[in-house]
């Protein structure tokens, strides 16, 4: 994220000053690991580098914030995993110590933008914060590792989740359904560097799924769908000669902007897909008026 | 030898007025069997020595007339009070040889059987020492145990004539009869408002495809009719007392607010303004706040829905024989029974709590179950037996049956195979064919299970007329929010080839699960329940219709799964269990049952709660009492209790140490 | 242990009496059955009859072992077949609190042990009894018996 899409972490960053929340800098935090690929190759190893970052945050004494459901995905599955298996804490604190001082002791919880927003924040509660609504067409893209597997996320049935829908309602953004919407969006896994035609073939019936309702925007709330929307857009109407110009948005930038921050930090300048969107009529006129 | 005539002759006049017991033991040769590896003589000299042995022997072979009257005279001539035979098993002759002395007089349970053949002489034949050892020490256990045995007395308990049957679907009914017929009355007792259960529900059967109210009506108009059957519906079990042989039943019944006189005519309905969708219909039918439940129903009376009525009068006034009566009150009735047949019967599966398949989900109306078919079926559904879609009341194209809905499903919790689904879903999709030629027609199975005589025959009939089979176990139901559109995602496992089905209809084959209500009436009843739910039958091939309490018996699919035929055959052998006491007039028991020592006992309850029967209850202070009737003699009160109050006669704490010590005492006695 | 006794022969001369409790639907069955097929087995068994093995407490089983009994063991119906419903499994957890007591005062936790049999097959009350002796085996070459005061 940082990386490829530093307006992500900004409008996150300003999102959770504006509701109060303090963010501590992670020093010395790894990539999570992912979830689908390194998870595969070497699972006690991917349960020792995540448990690292894990332990950084205990020794701050504070929840770690993912804006990504990869990242989510792996450090939520191995803080949970390592708090109820004492036999796999053991191997992974052995491990650990040659990494340095760690040690995983389970004393804090991983969270995710979307549902911090979503529950602990709240439709209303965000009402009450925002400064401004945009009206708006949106199709929904949860992803992969947010809901699933529903017991062990415990947040909400992945069959019929609506935490999104509802909060992006007070903001004026109407979700439109599309067919077979919870399926994955062809990037994550691994699918994408190993078969990469593969990944194309869901990707491709998955816009032809979302082009049908016509919405305004793609909301995601993972950099790495977002990438995936953005880029393999591009490779369709290169290669197939389809004519999408979705705008992929991140939760992050959508409740940044209603909460006030600035159109430029927003990052929709840098938009590979629906150079030309900018939230709608509506907000235009609105600065019209305060001008 | 003087001497001990002497002896024998005042040992004579004591043992008629004391308890002092007199024992005599009896090591049996059994040829070669026990003496070629014991030696019994010394394992007979032993016993003599052990204090209150006024005679050992041994013989060739005890069982024989002259071993078995070596007892007798032994009582008879030295007044012996408890025996103990050494010889084979408790089974095999420990009842001759106590017959033998309940016929001189001694009550039977004094008699101790000690096993030296199997337990000894044919397990060690070549450590002859050891053996003899260990003979010695059993024998010695066994006399210190028959000291303290007490007579144990075989009561005949006289039985109430009349029985009591909860649920009169086809097995409560069919129970009914059977009992009716041996001359027993019945009381049967149905929750509904009308007899007859899920049958009555079904549009046809299989394999015949018959229809099931024709079938049952002979056995409804005939419990119906029966001098010796009393018929309450509306009306629940409120409370039941007492144990097997005799036990009090209370009964609520509830207000029908018609009365008796009813001519069925059915002006009242006609007339009544309130609509609500049928339940007894699944939902494909209307009926009024006054109603019956379908043509058919028996009793013929109608009944007022007291919640939905909005108590117009119409009925009241319309009803040529003034049978409505809003002032009916509910009654209860109490009465006395000698056994029970529970025929409660089942629930079909909620499908609900299977995300995947958004089951009464809005959007999803089209997806239904089996029993929800078989309604819109029948004759007089909404649709008039048509196949409509619920959503646009359209006839489906292709139609989507799914196997194993609630069965066979560990992350729901059902790990059983309901047994019946495969048989109805198949029966379903042929007459839905026959119906529908140009409607594709597909069953989604895991395994297609039709065991039995006539049902391979469906199967194939039904694959000949072009329903299609997938196994595969479909992952969930899609719909396209634009169009409305359902598909059933599945793997079509023999051709590993994933499919999504086109289905303007899906139909779920729902479990068959324990029925509503079970957990108060399982509770109310005091028997035990299987880990599903059902209750549970005491053994599972030799026993299938008597439940975990004497007297109580299981009829039909509350105690699992099964078809029609099944459940009418199950019923007729709870009948007929149930009936035996009845119609021999009494129960006889031994009464091996446990005593309390209120001295000692502390009132903790522990007792209560480990009998498995339930039989032991609370006296009005509070204190356990045993109830003699219900106890099976298990004697897992006695290591339950805290202070030892509660013990097993003849299996007393005192008891089982004497013959602990003999057993554990001294190592080899040969040594 | 001297050098020429074998572990097997070693614990045959320390144990010569073994206490077994058993219940009088499969579990006296099953010795029945083992007696009819005439299987062989160690002198050191001794069957006390009990009418279910949820009868038997601690009492008896301290009882036993304090009275010159080297171990105690309890068989009982196989699992869904007991006559009472759930004794066997009753007993089962008593056995495994007891186990849990020796435990703690120190003392090898063999010594007192639950089985299930079947009435209609003799091996499994003789293979009950060898598993017996193979576990105080084990717990005896280690530590000794109960009366070394292992």
């Amino acid at each position: 994220m940082p990386n490829r899409y530093p307006a992500i972490e900004k409008s996150t960053r300003f999102v959770m000053k504006k509701l109060g929340y303090e963010i501590l800098e992670m020093e010395r935090a790894s990539c999570c690991p992912a979830p689908g690929v390194f998870r595969s190759f070497n699972k006690v190893d991917w349960m020792v580098a995540g448990a690292r970052n894990l332990c950084i945050a205990e020794k701050l004494d504070a929840d770690i914030l993912t804006v990504c459901n990869g990242c989510f995905g792996t450090l939520q599955e191995i803080n949970k995993h390592l708090k109820e298996n004492e036999e796999h804490r053991d191997i992974v604190n052995e491990k650990l110590k040659l990494l340095g001082d760690y040690e995983f002791k389970g004393t804090i919880n991983v969270r995710h933008v979307a549902e911090v927003l979503g529950y602990e924040v709240g439709p209303w509660g965000l009402e009450d914060i925002i400064t401004r609504k945009i009206a708006a067409r949106a199709a929904v893209h949860y992803g992969c590792h947010f809901l699933k597997p529903t017991r062990l996320r415990e947040i909400e049935s992945s069959e019929g989740p609506t935490i999104v829908e509802e909060l992006i309602e007070v903001l004026g953004v109407e979700s439109v359904r599309f067919k077979e919407q919870l399926t994955c969006c062809g990037a994550g896994g691994g699918v994408k560097a190993y078969d990469g035609k593969a990944s194309d073939t869901i990707f491709e019936e998955k816009m032809k799924n979302i082009n049908d309702v016509q919405p305004d925007f793609i909301l995601d709330i993972c950099p790495f769908c977002h990438l995936e929307y953005e880029t393999a857009q591009d490779q369709l109407n290169k290669n197939k000669g389809c004519n999408y110009d979705y705008p992929v948005i991140h939760l992050s930038q959508l409740v940044a902007y209603c909460m006030g921050m600035d159109r430029e930090f927003v990052g929709l300048q840098y938009q590979l897909m629906g150079k030309e969107y900018n939230f709608g009529v509506e907000e235009a006129k609105k600065e019209e008026e305060a001008a | 030898m003087a001497v001990k005539e002497e002896k024998m002759e005042k040992s004579e006049v004591e043992s008629e007025d004391s308890e002092e017991p007199r024992i005599g033991v009896f090591c049996c040769h059994c040829g070669h069997n026990i003496a070629g590896t014991v030696d019994v003589a010394q394992v007979a000299d032993y016993a003599r020595t052990l204090p209150n042995v006024v005679k050992a022997e041994h013989y060739m072979f005890m069982c024989s007339k002259p071993g078995v009257q070596m007892l007798k005279d032994s009582i008879k001539e030295l007044g012996v009070n408890r025996t103990v035979v050494a010889s084979c098993s408790k089974n095999q002759h420990g009842i001759t040889f106590a017959k033998a002395i309940a016929e001189e007089g001694i009550n039977k349970h004094r008699h101790q059987q000690v096993n030296v053949r199997e337990y000894c002489s044919w397990v060690h034949k070549k450590e002859q020492d050891k053996a003899t050892a260990k003979a010695i020490r059993l024998v010695e256990a066994g006399v210190n145990r028959s000291r303290k045995l007490e007579d144990v007395e075989t009561r005949r308990i006289p039985t109430t004539k009349a029985a009591l049957v909860i649920g009169a679907g086809i097995a409560g009914l069919r129970a009914s009869h059977d009992l009716a017929e041996l001359g027993i009355p019945v009381f049967l007792v149905e929750k509904n408002s009308t007899i007859g259960g899920h049958m009555t529900q079904m549009n046809k059967t299989f394999p015949t495809l018959e229809c099931p109210q024709c079938s049952i009506s002979p056995l409804t108009n005939g419990v119906a009719n029966h001098p010796l059957i009393e018929l309450y519906t509306n009306a629940q079990i409120k409370a039941i007392g007492g144990s097997m042989g005799n036990f009090e039943v209370d009964i609520e019944i509830k207000p029908r607010y018609v009365k008796d006189n009813c001519t069925s005519c059915g002006d009242c309905s006609t007339n009544c303004p309130v609509e609500v969708p049928s339940e007894w219909d699944s939902g494909m039918s209307m009926r009024n706040a006054i109603y019956k439940a379908y043509p058919q129903a028996i009793p013929a009376t109608f009944v007022r829905d007291k919640k939905n009525c909005i108590e117009c009068n119409t009925c009241v006034n319309i009803c040529p024989v003034q049978a409505v009566d809003f002032s009916m009150e509910a009654e209860t009735k109490t009465v006395k029974v000698g056994s029970i047949v529970v025929a409660a019967g089942y629930s079909e599966y909620d499908p609900t709590e299977i995300e995947p398949y958004h089951y009464g989900q809005e959007g999803y109306e089209d997806v239904i179950t089996q029993l929800k078919l078989e309604r819109m079926l029948s004759p007089t559904s909404l649709t008039n037996s048509q196949i409509l879609r619920p959503s646009d009341g359209k006839i489906p194209k292709s139609i989507v049956m799914i196997q194993c809905v609630g069965s066979r499903n560990e992350q729901v919790g059902n790990k059983y195979c309901t047994g019946v689904c495969c048989k109805f879903a198949i029966k379903n999709a042929h007459i839905l064919k026959d119906m529908y030629p140009d409607t594709d027609v597909t069953i989604c199975y895991i395994d297609v299970r039709t065991p039995g005589l006539n049902f391979e025959e469906m199967y194939q009939s039904t694959q000949e007329i072009g329903v299609r089979f997938i196994r595969g176990r479909p992952s969930e139901i899609t719909r396209n929010p634009l169009t409305g559109e359902l598909k059933v995602i599945v793997e079509d496992t023999l051709t590993m080839t994933p499919l999504q089905l086109d289905a303007d209809m899906v139909v779920l084959s729902a479990a068959m699960v324990p029925p509503e209500g079970i957990g108060p009436l399982g509770s109310k009843l005091k028997v035990l329940r299987s880990k599903e739910g059902f209750l549970k039958e005491f053994h599972i091939k030799m026993n299938p219709t008597l439940s975990s309490k004497g007297g109580i018996f299981l009829a039909g699919t509350i105690q699992g799964p099964k078809d029609i035929s099944e459940s009418v055959a199950h019923a007729g052998s709870a009948a007929a269990l149930a009936a035996a006491p009845l119609v021999r007039g009494y129960i006889e028991k031994e009464m091996l049952v446990p005593t309390i020592d209120y001295d000692l006992c502390v009132n903790c309850g522990m007792c209560i709660t480990i009998c498995a029967p339930a039989a032991i209850d609370t006296d009005e202070d509070g204190k356990p009492i045993v109830n003699k009737v219900a106890c099976r003699s298990c004697g897992m009160c006695m290591p339950s209790c805290p202070t030892a109050a509660i013990q097993l006669i003849n299996f007393t704490d005192d008891q089982l140490y004497d013959e602990i010590i003999a057993v554990s005492g001294g190592g080899a006695v040969c040594e | 242990m001297s050098d020429c006794e074998t572990p097997d022969e070693y614990v045959k001369e320390r144990i010569n009496n073994i206490v077994i409790f058993m219940c009088n639907e499969c579990g006296q069955g099953s010795a029945n059955t083992a007696g009819v097929a005439r299987m062989a087995y160690n002198p050191a068994f001794r069957i006390i009859r009990v009418q279910c093995t949820g009868q038997v407490g601690p009492i008896q089983i301290m009882e036993a072992l304090n009275n010159g009994a080297d171990a105690v063991a309890c068989v009982g119906c196989c699992l869904g077949a007991c006559h009472f419903f759930n004794g066997n499994i009753i007993s089962m957890h008593r056995i495994k609190l007891m186990k849990k007591v020796f435990k703690e005062l120190g003392y090898s936790d063999q010594f007192v042990n639950q089985y299930t049999s079947r009435a209609a097959e003799g091996e499994t009350a003789v293979g009950d009894f060898e598993n017996i002796i193979e576990r105080l085996t084990t717990a005896i070459t280690e530590k000794g018996t109960l009366k070394d005061g292992c």
